[in-house]
C-alpha cells in the first residue's frame, strides 16, 4: 500500500492514515493519523481502575500474539504500577470460550485478592462477566473491557462492569473527512504533526444508556 | 469370599505367579497409564494448589473443563479404534452451534427446531466424511483435513453474510431456549458455592454408553475388528463401510451436544469456536491408550485423558504458575503417555501371553487373516 500512498502524494492528493498506522503515518507523508494508540489507551483505563480503587489486577489475552493487545495490557501495567498495583497477563483461547470462562474463574480463586479484571475486547468480556457471576462476584470484582457491544452495554448499564474504552471509531470516519475538507478548501492542518487521538474515550454506567441511543441511532 | 476362608498353608508359589500376571495383566490394560497418569496430576496440583484444588469450586472447575473436551473425545476415542481420525471434529462443535444459532437468532424458529436441523447438517458432514474415507480409500486424516477446511470457511464466509459479524449472540432470548438452557447447561447441584453442571453428567453418560458399545455390544466387536484390519473384517462379515461410517456420524453427533451445550452455557455463538480443539480429543484419546494404528483403545481410559487434560488446564492457574506453560506441559504429558504406552506394550509383548489385552473374537480372527492375506 505504501507505494500507491506515494504515488497519490507525489500527485499532490492530500492523505490521512485512519484506525491503524500510528507508527509511520509521518513516513507515507499523511497530513495526521487519527485513531487510538494502544498503549495510551491501556494506561487511561489502568489510571481508571486504580483510581476506582484496583490493587490486584488480571488483564484477559484472548489473542496471544496480537501487538495491538499487548500494548494494551502493558499500557495499563505502566498505570496500575504507577499506583502501587499489579497486574499479570492472563491468557486464553478464544477458540475454547467455555474453557476461557473456566480458566478466568481458576485464577479468581487461585487469588481473592484479585480486585479487578480488565478485558482487551467484548469476545474476552463475556467470558469474564460469566465467570464473575458463576463465582458471585459479579460487581464486586472491577471489571472493565476494550470496546463496545450490545452486552458490553447491557453490563454496563446493569453496573456489572464499571466502564468499556471506547475508541469512538464514529470518530475515525467523521473526522478525516473534515479535515481533508478544511486542508483543500482552507489549507488548514490538523495535528501540528502529531495524530489525533480518538481515543481512549469512556463508556460508563452512567452514560451508557445514552451511548446505547446513539448507537442505535448511528453514531457511536 | 471362598478364598479367604480357605485354609492360608497352601502352594504359596502358586499364588506369587498368579500375582504377577494380575500385575502384569493390570499393566497392559489401555486405560492404565490414563489411570495412573491421571492419579500423578491430581497428586501434583494437590500439594501446589492446596487449598483451592480440594475446595468445591476448585474441583468443579477442572470437572467441567474435563466433561467439556470428553464430549467429543469420547466419539473420537471410538473412532480412532475403528482405525480413523476426524480432523473436522474440533471445528463441528462449532459449526453446530454457530447453525442452531443462526436458525434461532436470525431466522427466529424455536431454538429446539435450529437445533434439530443443526443436528440434521451434522450428521449429514459425518456421512460425508466416512462415505469419503470409504469409498476413496484415502487416509481420513487427509479427508478430514479438508472438511476442516470447509467448514471454518463456510462457517465465516455465512455467519459475515447472515449477520455482518463473527459472532450470534442472544441466543437465551429465543423460544424454547430456556429448556435447552437447563438440558445443555443447567445445574446438577450446588455445594460449597460450585455449580456442578449437568455437562458432567453427559459426559459420564456418554463414556458409559460408549464403553458398554465398545466392550459388550457386537458393534463393538467390529468397531476392533475394522480398526485391526478392513478387509479382513470385512471378508469375516463385518459390515466394514457401514461401521466407520457410523463412527464417522457418531463423532458428528457428539461434536453437536458438545456444541449445543457450549452455546447454552455461553449464550453466543463464535465463528472460530472449537478450532484446534481436534487435537485435545486426540490427544485425550492417545494419553487413553488409543494407538494411531487402530484396533486398540479404550474409553474408560479415553475418559480419564480428558480429566488429565482438564486437570491440567486448570490447576496450573489454580497453583498459580504462568498460564503460558499449559501447552508446553501438554505436550511433555502427551510425550511420556505415549513412550510409557509403547514400553509396556513392548514389554508385554515378551511374555508367553498374546501382547495385546483379550480382544474380542472378531478382532483376533481379523488379525490372524491379515498376516495370511499379508503373506500371500
Amino acid at each position: 500500500m505504501q507505494a500507491s500512498l506515494a504515488a497519490a502524494r507525489d500527485a499532490g492528493i492530500a492523505i490521512i492514515t485512519v484506525n491503524s498506522g500510528t507508527d509511520n503515518y509521518q513516513e507515507i507523508g499523511a497530513l495526521t493519523h487519527i485513531g487510538q494508540d494502544e498503549t495510551v489507551a491501556g494506561r487511561g483505563a489502568g489510571a481508571r481502575m486504580a483510581e476506582a480503587g484496583a490493587t490486584n489486577v488480571i488483564c484477559v489475552n484472548q489473542e496471544v500474539g496480537n501487538a495491538g493487545l499487548d500494548a494494551r495490557c502493558n499500557g495499563a501495567q505502566e498505570a496500575i504500577e504507577e499506583a502501587g498495583g499489579t497486574l499479570e497477563v492472563l491468557q486464553v483461547d478464544l477458540n475454547d470460550i467455555a474453557g476461557a470462562q473456566s480458566t478466568i474463574g481458576a485464577a479468581l480463586q487461585a487469588d481473592e485478592s484479585i480486585d479487578a479484571v480488565l478485558a482487551l475486547g467484548p469476545t474476552g468480556a463475556a467470558p469474564a462477566l460469566a465467570a464473575l457471576d458463576e463465582l458471585g462476584r459479579a460487581g464486586d470484582v472491577q471489571l472493565a473491557t476494550f470496546d463496545l457491544s450490545p452486552e458490553v452495554l447491557d453490563a454496563l448499564e446493569a453496573g456489572t462492569m464499571a466502564f468499556a474504552v471506547d475508541q469512538q471509531q464514529y470518530l475515525q470516519g467523521y473526522l478525516p473527512i473534515v479535515f481533508l475538507s478544511l486542508n483543500t478548501s482552507n489549507l488548514n492542518t490538523v495535528g501540528g504533526g502529531q495524530p489525533v487521538l480518538t481515543g481512549p474515550g469512556f463508556v460508563t454506567p452512567e452514560n451508557a444508556a445514552q451511548v446505547k441511543d446513539l448507537a442505535a441511532a448511528g453514531t457511536r | 469370599m471362598t478364598t479367604v476362608t480357605a485354609p492360608a498353608a497352601v502352594p504359596t508359589s502358586d499364588e506369587r505367579i498368579a500375582n504377577a500376571s494380575l500385575w502384569k495383566r493390570l499393566l497392559v490394560r489401555p486405560e492404565f497409564g490414563a489411570l495412573a497418569g491421571a492419579v500423578v496430576v491430581w497428586v501434583l496440583f494437590a500439594s501446589q494448589a492446596r487449598s483451592t484444588w480440594l475446595s468445591w469450586p476448585g474441583t468443579e472447575t477442572y470437572l467441567s473443563v474435563s466433561a467439556l473436551y470428553g464430549l467429543t473425545a469420547i466419539a473420537v476415542a471410538l473412532l480412532m479404534i475403528g482405525g480413523e481420525f476426524d480432523l473436522s471434529s474440533g471445528v463441528m462443535t462449532g459449526t453446530t452451534a454457530m447453525f442452531a444459532a443462526i436458525f434461532a437468532v436470525e431466522v427466529g424458529m424455536n431454538f429446539w427446531l435450529g437445533a434439530l436441523l443443526s443436528l440434521a447438517i451434522a450428521l449429514g458432514i459425518g456421512f460425508l466424511n466416512g462415505y469419503m474415507v470409504v469409498k476413496s480409500g484415502l487416509p481420513s486424516f487427509i479427508v478430514t483435513l479438508g472438511t476442516f477446511f470447509v467448514l471454518r470457511g463456510f462457517n465465516l464466509w455465512l455467519t459475515q453474510k447472515v449477520t455482518g459479524l463473527t459472532n450470534v449472540t442472544d441466543v437465551y432470548a429465543t423460544g424454547g431456549s430456556e429448556l435447552a438452557r437447563k438440558v445443555f447447561a443447567g445445574t446438577i447441584f450446588t455445594i460449597g458455592g460450585a455449580q456442578f453442571g449437568v455437562e458432567i453428567l453427559w459426559f459420564l453418560g456418554m463414556a458409559a454408553v460408549g464403553a458398554w458399545v465398545l466392550l459388550r455390544t457386537r458393534v463393538g466387536n467390529w468397531i476392533f475388528a475394522v480398526g485391526g484390519n478392513r478387509e479382513a473384517a470385512r471378508m469375516i462379515g463385518v459390515p466394514a463401510n457401514a461401521t466407520k461410517i457410523g463412527l464417522f456420524m457418531t463423532v458428528a453427533l457428539c461434536g453437536w451436544i458438545h456444541g449445543m451445550v457450549v452455546l447454552m452455557k455461553t449464550n453466543r455463538a463464535n465463528v472460530i469456536e472449537g478450532v484446534g480443539q481436534e487435537f485435545y480429543f486426540i490427544i485425550a484419546a492417545v494419553l487413553g491408550g488409543c494407538l494411531l494404528t487402530g484396533g486398540f483403545g479404550s474409553l474408560i481410559g479415553a475418559a480419564l485423558g480428558c480429566l488429565i487434560l482438564g486437570m491440567t488446564q486448570q490447576g496450573i492457574v489454580l497453583s498459580r504458575w504462568d498460564n503460558n506453560l499449559y501447552f508446553l506441559f501438554l505436550g511433555l504429558i502427551l510425550l511420556i503417555a505415549a513412550f510409557a504406552n509403547e514400553w509396556i506394550r513392548r514389554w508385554a509383548r515378551t511374555a508367553s501371553r498374546p501382547a495385546r489385552p483379550p480382544t474380542p473374537e472378531p478382532a483376533s480372527a481379523a488379525s490372524t487373516g491379515s498376516s495370511e492375506e499379508g503373506a500371500r
